[in-house]
């Protein structure tokens, strides 16, 4: 009885082809809803109401080489950084935790509840008045992370089935062995989506929290202030730079999805070095 | 491990059905047995209760220490880990570097082949067929190091040919240690090949087994006192 996984023993010209394919695929569309932009700015014809792709991304390579764009970004990505970290650390212990105490469970419900039905808007007017401008994107970050990754953990860890904890109980698994083998594969795929889905919020309401309290050194404010005094080209390029760092994000994300299920190319990789050691072994048997 | 294994009036209820009553038996050390009975007798769930994953029940289960391994019904595989790696966490338990991890995880490839499965080590249960699930599970059984080894129907996916090398890989990797395997009716027919004593679940609810077969020499004193029920 012999198996093969479904793309691992691809050959790589078909793997590069894939992977050509795939990126010519989203260059394309990228191309057209630019092409889209491009159209719309000049039937708008005044870069005030639109600015084209081109005005953009020129204003975008200018503002790189400024010294206080980079202050201005690095404060802006450790703000929202350092919300969403701990977003997703507190939302994967609290749901840990609901998950082995029913009562914690329902001692989070109603407030994660509320959290996912109170509007950004009026947390960030509020928090304003508790914890000032500074902090206040890393506060919504964190607001906007936590319940998200927080609830889609929960589902993760109620998919483990007594048949697996049966199973841990029987080969004595340690408690990372438990962690590692039974409850991470289960929860990998509810928190890569929810890390996705919570990530883009966690950008869209920070930088939506540092336009509202104008904080200082922030994307937020560059953003307001391009709209106060009308620099509309300002304004989209800010935008493309939020749009930048989300994607950044994303991807990391993706990467780091595919560390968390590293198991399988591990198992592969040690699979083809031991067919390796054996053909050799064999070879050098023949030759004697 | 030179003690047996005994069960002492084990009654198990569900839902308030009574499954199993007063059940009692010594399974003596080194032998292999296999108990037969028709389908939701309680065969698999007295499993669970000598495997110690079933601890809703009343009596006493006496192992007199040993360490025990056991391949469920299906294989009972974890889902989101590859093959291997569910054959690997009986032999590292979840723990180990680099080199312990290469070391369980080439035992495995070894194990996984002599079962009959060449290759795909790295795929995921729900990519195997069912009897390939069945082989995984008893594979990770087989790979702890264990002095009570119980298989829960572990050839009904199988054809006969998988029966014959499982069979014999069973029998290979478990000498001298105590076996319990539980066999459904209709698959007794197809693996006569299977060594060892053969009890039959009796009564309704079951209290007791009655040997029905019990290879010459293999264990004279059961065959002489018969294996009766013996219920309380």
């Amino acid at each position: 009885m012999t198996g093969q996984g479904k793309n691992n023993s691809l050959p790589s010209a078909v793997k590069a082809r894939r992977i050509l394919i795939k990126t010519a695929a989203a260059a394309s569309s990228a191309i057209f809803w630019i092409a889209v932009w491009a159209a719309a700015a000049y039937g708008a014809g005044s870069s005030l109401i639109l600015p084209s792709p081109a005005e953009t991304f020129g204003r975008l390579l200018s503002l790189l080489g400024e010294g206080d764009f980079w202050l201005t970004t690095s404060k802006s990505l450790l703000r929202i950084t350092a919300g969403t970290v701990a977003g997703v650390a507190a939302g994967v212990l609290s749901a840990a935790i609901s998950c082995s105490a029913r009562p914690a469970e329902t001692l989070m419900k109603p407030a994660v509840t509320v959290i996912r039905a109170t509007p950004v808007a009026s947390f960030i007017i509020i928090a304003m008045l508790w914890i000032g401008r500074g902090n206040l994107p890393s506060f919504i970050s964190f607001l906007m992370v936590f319940p998200i990754i927080y609830t889609n953990t929960l589902t993760g860890l109620r998919e483990v089935g007594e048949e697996e904890k049966n199973i841990a109980v029987l080969f004595e698994l340690t408690p990372a062995g438990k962690i590692r083998y039974i409850y991470s594969p289960a929860v990998r795929p509810y928190f890569l989506a929810a890390a996705k889905t919570a990530t883009g919020l966690s950008w869209k309401a920070g930088i939506a929290a540092e336009v509202l309290a104008f904080s200082p050194d922030s994307i937020g404010r560059k953003l307001s202030e391009s709209k106060n005094y009308l620099e509309t080209v300002d304004l989209f390029a800010w935008t493309a730079v939020v749009v930048i760092l989300s994607l950044v994000f994303e991807i990391l994300l993706n990467r780091i999805g595919r560390y968390l299920s590293v198991g399988g190319r591990k198992i592969r990789k040690i699979e083809n070095e031991l067919k390796v050691t054996e053909n050799t072994e064999g070879e050098g048997g023949d030759a004697s | 491990m030179t003690a047996a294994v005994e069960l002492c009036g084990i009654t198990k209820q569900y839902g308030g059905r009574t499954v199993i009553d007063g059940l009692s038996q010594v399974f003596e050390p080194g032998l292999v047995y296999r108990i037969e009975g028709p389908s939701g007798c309680g065969k698999s769930t007295l499993l669970r209760i000598i495997a110690g994953i079933d601890s809703d029940y009343s009596g006493r289960v006496d192992l007199h220490g040993a360490v025990v391994s056991m391949s469920p019904q299906g294989g009972g595989l974890i889902p989101g880990i590859t093959a291997a790696e569910n054959v690997m966490i009986a032999m590292t338990r979840g723990r180990g570097g680099r080199t312990v991890i290469r070391d369980a995880a080439a035992a495995s490839f070894a194990l996984l082949r002599e079962l009959g499965i060449d290759g795909g080590y790295s795929m995921m249960p729900s990519e195997y067929s069912g009897g390939m699930r069945a082989r995984v599970g008893i594979a990770r059984a087989l790979a702890r190091e264990a002095d009570l080894y119980l298989f829960d129907e572990p050839f009904a996916a199988l054809d006969s040919s998988g029966i014959a090398t499982v069979s014999s890989v069973i029998k290979a990797r478990t000498a001298g240690k105590t076996v319990i395997c539980v066999v459904h009716d209709s698959i007794t027919a197809h693996n006569g090949s299977f060594y060892g004593v053969t009890l039959r679940m009796t009564g309704s609810p079951v209290s007791g087994f009655e040997m029905t077969q019990c290879p010459d020499g293999l264990c004279p004193d059961l065959r002489e006192a018969g294996i009766s029920a013996s219920k309380g």
